[in-house]
C-alpha cells in the first residue's frame, strides 16, 4: 500500500495529489493522497500506473478476474498550456499478455479527468449488474448501465453523455468488450472532434469482465503551472521544429506512412509473406484523402490535427461517415490482408471502433487465419466458410462475428497465438506477435531497432515501447545491430516518460524530441516547480521501465520470452529494398546480451537487486526470481 | 545513354512527390557522384531555360521543402554551387540513392546502366505516425 504519503493537494503545481479507488464488487469509493516524491519517482499516467498495480494487484491473477485492477491515469501536464498533452493512460494486466500493459488514448477525456482532481483511477472488482462509472471532484458514483449493454460504443458514449450534465466527457466497450474477446479496446466519444481509442492490449475485456460499461468524468478544476512563462518560451523554440515535422501527419494523419513504408519495402503483406504491396497506392494516405476526405479533426488544444473524418460516397459502403483508418489499420486491415478494397477499410475501421476492438490485433489474427487456411490447417469445414486473401467481405463478415464470438470467430477472438496452439506446431511458424500481442505494422525485419525493441517491449508487439520513428530517417542504419540495443533502452525510457506525462507521441517527437533531451525536464520544471534535470528525467524513464519489467518477471517472463516471431527469424524479407533482411536467432541473442548489460539486468534479463537499489526500487520490488 | 531518374519525396504537405529527369550520359557506367552531378547539371539548365518548373528538391532541407510549398519556389543557384549541395546531402544521407532496388552508400562506386535501369532518389521529410 501507498503508505506515509501526506495529502498534498494544493500544494503541488501540475498535481492535484488525489487518486480514486474503486471497488465495482462492493461498490466502495475511497480518495487516497500522494505526495511530491511519489510524483517525482513515477510523473503520473503509465508511471503510476505500474507504481500502482505493482503494488496491489498479486502475481498470478486471471486479467479478467474482478481482482485484476484498471488503472485511469493523467499526468503533470494535462490540461496545461503543453501542446498534446490530452492522452490518458490506461494501465491494467492484458487478457492477451498476462503481463503489464499501457494504452493511451487522445480526445477531450483526460483533460476532463484532470478537472475532476483525480490523477488516477483505480477500479477493481466486478458489478452484479453491468454499470458505468461516473467521476467527479467529489469522488464517484456507480450508476446502471443495464440499457446500453449490448450497445455499440458511440451510441452509447452519447448516450451517457446526454444523460449527466454538460462537460462529461465518456469512455466505453462495445459489444466485444462485453463478450471478453481479448483484444477488445476502449472508445472515447468526443463530438466536438477527435475521438480517442484505447485500442491495445485488451483492456475492453477487463471492462466487460467488469460489468463496468464505461467511465464518464466530469469536473472544473484548474491545473496550477508554476511558471507559465518559461512554458510558452519552451512552446516558442518547439513550434517550428513540430511544424516542419508534422506537416505531412497534419494534412494526411497517419496514413502519410503507407506510400513512403511500401517503398522502401518494410509494409507486410499477406501476413509478412513479403514486404512490398503493389496495390499500396490504392490504400495510400494520399489515396483515401483524395476520395473520402471530410474534415480535420483534433484531440483538444493540439495544435496539429492528425485526425480526419471519411465520407464514403459512392460503392458498397457508400453513406459510410467515419474517422479515418490509421496507417496501422490500413496495414492490418489492407495490405495483410491483401485487400486494396479502400472503402471496406473505412467500414471495417468503423466496426471495430463500434463494437469495440483493437484493429491491429483483429487484423493480423485474420491475416494468421488466412494464411493457415492457405496452408490447409484451417478447413471450410472448421471454419464454416472459406478464408481468402483480399476477401473483404468476409473480412467484415468476421468482425462482427468475432464480436459475438459466433461459431468460428469464437476462437479468433481469443488472438492469433491461442488460436495457433488449436492448430499444430507448423502453424506457430506463420504467427506474428511477441509475448502474445501481435504486431503492428513497423518492420522487424528490416528495422534492427524495431528487432530488439519488439523482443524486449514489456507490452509485447508494441510500437510504443521502442518507436519507429527516427528509424525511418534515411540517415539512420537500419540494417546493422550495432548500436540498436543501445537505441532501444534509451528510446524506451523515452516512451515511458511520455507515456507518463501523457503527451501525444507524435507533438512529442516531432516538438521536444524523439528521445530525451534538455526539452523534458525543462517541460516538467515549468509545469511543477520542481528542477529536474536531464539524468533526473532519464532515471525516471528507467525506474518506470524497470518496475513494468519486474512486474513481468514476477508473472515469469525471462530470456525466453524475449524472443521474434519465426518468420522474422528465419525468413528473409523475399523482395525489394531490403531483400535478404531478417533478425536471425543469433543476431538476436546477441543483441539481448548487450541490453541485459546495458540495463545492468541477469543474463535472463531479470533486473538485479543493484538495479532495482540505484533506482529507488528495491522496497517496491522485493526478491524477484533470478 | 539515355537515363531517367525518379526522385521521389515522401512527407511534404501535398503528399508523395514524384519527379522524373531525363538526360543522356556519355558512357553506361558511371559513379554515383558523376550520376549526381549529371542529374543536377540537367535540371538546372532545364530550370534556366525554363523548361521545369524547379528543382526535385531531394538534397534540399525539410525546412526548404515545406516552406517552398511548391516545386516553382524550388529555384537553383549556380551549377556547381547546387552540385555541391547534392554532393554533400547525399554524404550526409539526407537522401537515398536506390537503383534496382539496391541502396548505394558509397559516391565514387560504379554503376552501370542498362536501358531498363530504375534510378531513385529518394528523400524521407521528417515523419511521425503509428
Amino acid at each position: 500500500m501507498i503508505t506515509g504519503f501526506r495529502a498534498a493537494e494544493d500544494a503541488m503545481h501540475g498535481y492535484s495529489g488525489r487518486l480514486l479507488n474503486v471497488d465495482l464488487s462492493s461498490g466502495q469509493v475511497g480518495i487516497e493522497t500522494f505526495d511530491e516524491a511519489f510524483a517525482r519517482d513515477y510523473l503520473g499516467g503509465n508511471g503510476f500506473a505500474i507504481r500502482l498495480l505493482y503494488e496491489r494487484l498479486a502475481s498470478g491473477v486471471d486479467p479478467l478476474a474482478p481482482e485484476n485492477m484498471l488503472v485511469f491515469a493523467v499526468g503533470p501536464v494535462t490540461d496545461t498550456l503543453v501542446p498534446g498533452a490530452t492522452r490518458c493512460c490506461v494501465g491494467t494486466k492484458s487478457p492477451l499478455t498476462g503481463l503489464f500493459f499501457d494504452s493511451t488514448f487522445g480526445g477531450m477525456f483526460a483533460a476532463a479527468q484532470k478537472r475532476t482532481g483525480f490523477e488516477a483511477l483505480m477500479i477493481t472488482g466486478r458489478a452484479p449488474q453491468p454499470v458505468y462509472l461516473l467521476v467527479h471532484e467529489d469522488g464517484a458514483e456507480i450508476k446502471s448501465a443495464t440499457q446500453w449493454w449490448g450497445c455499440y460504443t458511440r451510441d452509447t458514449n452519447l448516450a451517457i453523455r446526454d444523460q449527466e450534465t454538460s462537460g462529461t466527457e465518456v469512455l466505453s466497450i462495445g459489444p466485444a468488450g462485453e463478450n471478453l474477446v481479448r483484444y477488445a479496446c476502449a472508445v472515447h466519444t468526443w463530438d466536438k472532434s477527435r475521438d480517442g481509442v484505447a485500442g491495445r492490449g485488451g483492456l475492453g475485456a477487463v471492462m466487460g469482465s467488469k460489468n463496468l460499461k464505461a467511465v464518464a468524468v466530469r469536473g472544473s478544476r484548474k491545473t496550477s503551472t508554476a511558471d507559465p512563462e518559461a512554458v510558452k518560451t519552451l512552446l516558442g523554440e518547439i513550434r517550428e521544429p513540430m511544424k516542419v515535422g508534422t506537416a505531412g501527419l497534419k494534412q494526411y494523419g497517419t496514413t502519410i506512412l503507407v506510400n513512403m513504408i511500401n517503398k522502401i519495402g518494410a509494409l507486410g503483406v499477406r501476413n509478412l509473406q513479403t514486404e512490398c504491396y503493389d496495390k499500396a497506392a490504392a490504400i495510400s494516405g494520399e489515396t483515401f484523402k483524395e476520395a473520402y476526405f471530410e474534415k480535420d479533426t483534433t484531440c483538444f488544444k493540439c495544435p496539429v490535427a492528425c485526425g480526419k473524418d471519411f465520407h464514403v460516397h459512392d460503392g458498397e459502403y457508400a453513406g459510410t461517415q467515419w474517422k479515418m483508418p490509421e496507417y496501422e489499420t490500413i496495414f492490418a486491415l489492407g495490405s495483410m490482408l491483401d485487400n486494396a478494397h479502400k472503402g471496406s477499410i473505412v467500414k471495417a475501421n468503423e466496426l471495430c471502433d463500434q463494437l469495440g476492438m483493437d484493429t491491429i490485433s483483429l487484423g493480423v489474427t485474420f491475416s494468421f487465419a488466412f494464411e493457415c487456411f492457405e496452408k490447409g490447417l484451417l478447413t471450410r469445414e472448421r471454419c464454416g466458410r472459406e478464408l481468402h486473401f483480399g476477401d473483404y467481405h468476409t473480412i467484415l463478415d468476421l468482425i462482427e462475428a468475432v464480436a459475438y464470438r459466433r461459431g468460428f470467430a469464437d476462437l479468433l477472438a481469443e488472438g492469433s497465438v491461442r488460436l495457433a496452439v488449436q492448430l499444430g506446431a507448423e502453424a506457430a511458424n506463420y504467427l506474428y506477435a511477441v509475448k502474445g500481442l501481435e504486431m503492428p505494422a513497423h518492420s522487424a525485419r528490416v528495422l534492427k531497432g524495431m528487432s530488439i525493441g519488439y523482443a524486449t517491449a514489456t507490452r509485447g508487439g508494441s510500437h510504443h515501447d521502442t518507436r519507429p520513428t527516427l528509424q525511418y530517417a534515411t540517415d539512420h542504419d537500419n540494417t546493422s545491430p550495432a548500436g540498436k540495443p543501445e537505441f532501444a533502452v534509451q528510446n524506451q525510457h523515452f516512451t515511458a516518460v511520455g507515456d507518463s506525462l501523457t503527451q501525444c507521441r507524435f507533438v512529442s517527437e516531432r516538438g521536444f524530441g524523439g528521445m530525451l533531451n534538455e526539452h523534458y525536464p525543462r517541460m516538467i520544471n515549468a509545469v511543477t516547480g520542481w528542477n529536474l534535470s536531464l539524468h533526473d528525467v532519464e532515471c525516471i524513464g528507467e525506474r518506470i521501465w524497470n518496475l513494468e519489467r519486474a512486474f513481468n518477471v514476477r508473472e515469469g517472463v525471462s530470456r525466453e520470452q524475449d524472443t521474434l516471431p519465426y518468420r522474422v527469424m528465419y525468413e528473409p524479407v523475399p523482395e525489394g529494398m531490403h531483400k535478404g533482411m531478417h533478425c536471425p536467432p543469433e543476431e538476436l541473442q546477441a543483441m539481448l546480451a548487450e541490453y541485459y548489460a546495458l540495463r545492468g539486468w541477469t543474463p535472463e534479463g531479470v533486473p538485479t537487486q543493484e538495479k532495482l537499489q540505484s533506482l529507488g526500487l528495491l522496497s517496491v520490488v522485493g526478491a524477484l526470481p533470478r | 545513354m539515355h537515363v531517367t531518374v525518379t526522385t521521389i519525396i515522401f512527407g511534404l504537405p501535398e503528399g508523395q512527390r514524384l519527379v522524373s529527369t531525363r538526360f543522356t550520359v556519355a558512357t553506361a557506367t558511371l559513379t554515383v557522384r558523376e550520376l549526381i552531378a549529371r542529374k543536377v547539371e540537367q535540371e538546372v539548365a532545364e530550370c534556366l531555360a525554363c523548361e521545369r518548373p524547379g528543382l526535385s528538391g531531394e538534397y534540399l532541407s525539410p525546412e526548404v521543402l515545406i516552406k517552398a510549398r511548391t516545386r516553382e519556389a524550388l529555384t537553383p543557384g549556380t551549377v556547381d554551387t547546387e552540385i555541391v549541395r547534392a554532393q554533400r546531402a547525399f554524404a550526409a544521407r539526407d537522401y537515398m540513392i536506390v537503383i534496382d532496388d539496391k541502396r548505394l552508400f558509397d559516391p565514387d562506386i560504379g554503376v552501370t546502366l542498362l536501358p531498363e535501369t530504375r534510378i531513385e532518389f529518394i528523400k524521407i521529410l521528417p515523419l511521425v505516425g503509428g
